[in-house]
């Protein structure tokens, strides 16, 4: 039997990739927009602001990135959110119906992937935050670095794989004690860069800005990139809400709104200040008390979002057949250790390929999101077989052929070859109409295209998918 | 390769939410105001500040 294998006692500590129960499903949307918004806070939305300042000045800059974030958010939000809040599943299965029973290898891969890079992003950032911090408490030498940033990384895990031993409830309880530092200190380092250097800002000129046009551009395709980035994450946090309805505002608000805002500190200070990572400016700006505050601040943000993230890749991991019978905590390490692998080891080539990371994300979520919402609202029309989510019998209404719905493989191609013509992600060339249209949009929308065209022409007339049964759909909409 | 048969846990599971009753529904009217304002009618906003008014600010 291939079907999920995980014990009944984990199910109901809502660690796996089963439905959970309304009983089990207890944040409600002042604890979902808290979560998300934590989960969301973090170091990496200064480098996003830092790759935006490189190409606009602030306010430009600024605008441009919001509306790229908001738009990806409503595509990650559409895509995801409607079946991990209708059956409390997580990102992974929510894919299911569109990439097959088999189509976990595509997407837990993915996932298991961008977390990893998020994750060894945010312990590097931890890392040379706690050796910042000593330094301006007055502890430590010139070297201090070399040592720090690989042992607070050390610590951090652990810190994450304790907090996650109680699953999503650790989630919850670390999230509501992190959210006000986040939201105070992040508020005051916005103020302080607009006090002491708005001057500065206002004159100051992006280090690569050449045609306004494509200038703006990038500044959309990089907020929106960012924000398909939740992709892997958003699923395993909005099942803990019981209907769409209460996860749609946390969604949008809480895990859409803080990247842009946050990342308006890394903008500022990469425009005034040369470098957006806080931990080398705080200190000199903010003086050594409110520095090193704020550090901690960056310390405790960056913990949030990785406990997010390895929570999420956790329970993605327990969604693959041969992984599902293994002890939440075994789970937990496999999420864990290569993080702090590419966190300590190979730390100079992450920082140095970061630009590359980001433009990838897009290369493969933007396809998803577009074949996931065409399929979802406009072919099934919000019909999904549930059981169909878990059976992987060879009639199965998701089995397709051997598992996999070779509309969503082509489709993914056809997306992925879009982003690909329209914008190189290792040297950020482009090719037009890339200064009109962006690269994830189009990719997303070619990928919707190709994906309903064969489910047309080539799936429906087979029988597959499950697209001529009496599946469930949304008939009963309650408001809360 | 696999098998309709699930563990009894997870048939509980799948059960309930094949019930109508215990589907919780998709976006309300509500919603959808939310996410057209939030995720089409604020970036519109910003692409058009950004545009015309963030370089002479």
């Amino acid at each position: 039997m291939s079907t999920d294998h995980l014990s009944a006692e984990s199910a109901s500590e809502g660690e796996t990739s089963w439905p959970l129960l309304p009983k089990e499903r207890l944040w409600n949307r002042r604890a979902l927009f808290i979560v998300l918004m934590v989960a969301a806070s973090a170091t990496w939305c200064y480098i996003i602001g830092e790759y935006v300042g490189y190409y606009l000045p602030l306010w430009p800059g600024f605008l441009a990135m919001t509306a790229g974030a908001m738009i990806g958010m409503l595509l990650v939000t559409l895509a995801v959110v409607p079946v991990s809040t209708r059956f409390g599943v997580d990102s992974i299965k929510a894919a299911v119906p569109q990439f097959g029973t088999s189509g976990w290898t595509i997407t837990v891969t993915l996932q298991y992937l961008s977390i990893i890079g998020w994750n060894s992003l945010l312990l590097i950032f931890f890392g040379k935050s706690a050796s910042e911090f000593l330094n301006a408490i007055g502890v430590g030498g010139d070297n201090l670095s070399n040592v720090v940033v690989p042992v607070a990384a050390v610590l951090a895990l652990a810190f994450v794989f304790v907090i996650l031993m109680r699953g999503a409830t650790g989630l919850e309880r670390v999230a509501m004690w992190l959210f006000f530092f986040i939201v105070g200190v992040g508020a005051w380092m916005i103020i302080m860069l607009l006090v002491r250097e708005g001057t500065a800002l206002a004159d100051a000129v992006p280090g690569f800005a050449s045609d306004k046009q494509l200038d703006f551009q990038y500044g959309i395709e990089i907020g929106l990139v960012s924000l398909l980035s939740w992709w892997p994450y958003i699923g395993s946090m909005t099942r803990e809400a019981r209907s769409p309805s209460i996860a749609a505002g946390p969604s949008m608000l809480g895990m859409g709104l803080p990247v842009p805002v946050l990342s308006f500190v890394g903008l500022s200070s990469i425009l005034v200040l040369g470098t957006s990572d806080p931990a080398t400016w705080l200190t000199d700006v903010g003086g050594n008390f409110f520095g090193a505050l704020a550090l901690l601040f960056v310390m405790a943000a960056n913990l949030g979002t990785a406990t997010a993230g390895i929570y999420a890749s956790t329970v993605g991991i327990k969604a693959v057949p041969a992984l599902g019978r293994i002890p939440w905590n075994v789970a937990l390490l496999l999420s864990v250790v290569p993080v702090a692998f590419v966190g300590i080891f190979l730390t100079d080539w992450f920082f140095d390929n970061f630009g590359t990371f980001l433009a990838y994300i897009g290369v493969f979520f933007a396809p998803i999101v577009g074949i996931q919402i065409v399929d979802y609202f406009l072919i099934r029309q919000q019909r999904i077989s549930v059981r169909g989510l878990y059976n992987t019998s060879p009639d199965a209404p998701y089995s397709y052929w051997f598992g996999f719905n070779p509309a969503a493989l082509l489709a993914m191609a056809a997306g992925v070859g879009t982003y690909l013509y329209l914008l190189n992600p290792q040297t950020y060339a482009v090719r037009e109409p890339f200064s009109l249209l962006g690269a994830s949009l189009p990719a997303a929308l070619v990928a919707a295209v190709v994906f309903a065209v064969l489910t047309f022409i080539l799936v429906k007339p087979a029988g597959k998918g499950g697209y001529a049964e009496a599946t469930s759909t949304p008939t009963r909409v309650t408001s809360s | 390769m696999g098998d309709s048969t699930l563990p009894a846990e997870l048939e509980k599971r799948v059960a309930f939410y094949e019930d109508p009753a215990n589907d919780p529904g998709g976006f309300t009217s509500n919603d959808w105001t939310l996410l057209v304002a939030t995720g089409i009618l604020l970036p519109l906003v910003c692409l058009v500040l950004g545009w015309f008014v963030g370089w002479s600010s």
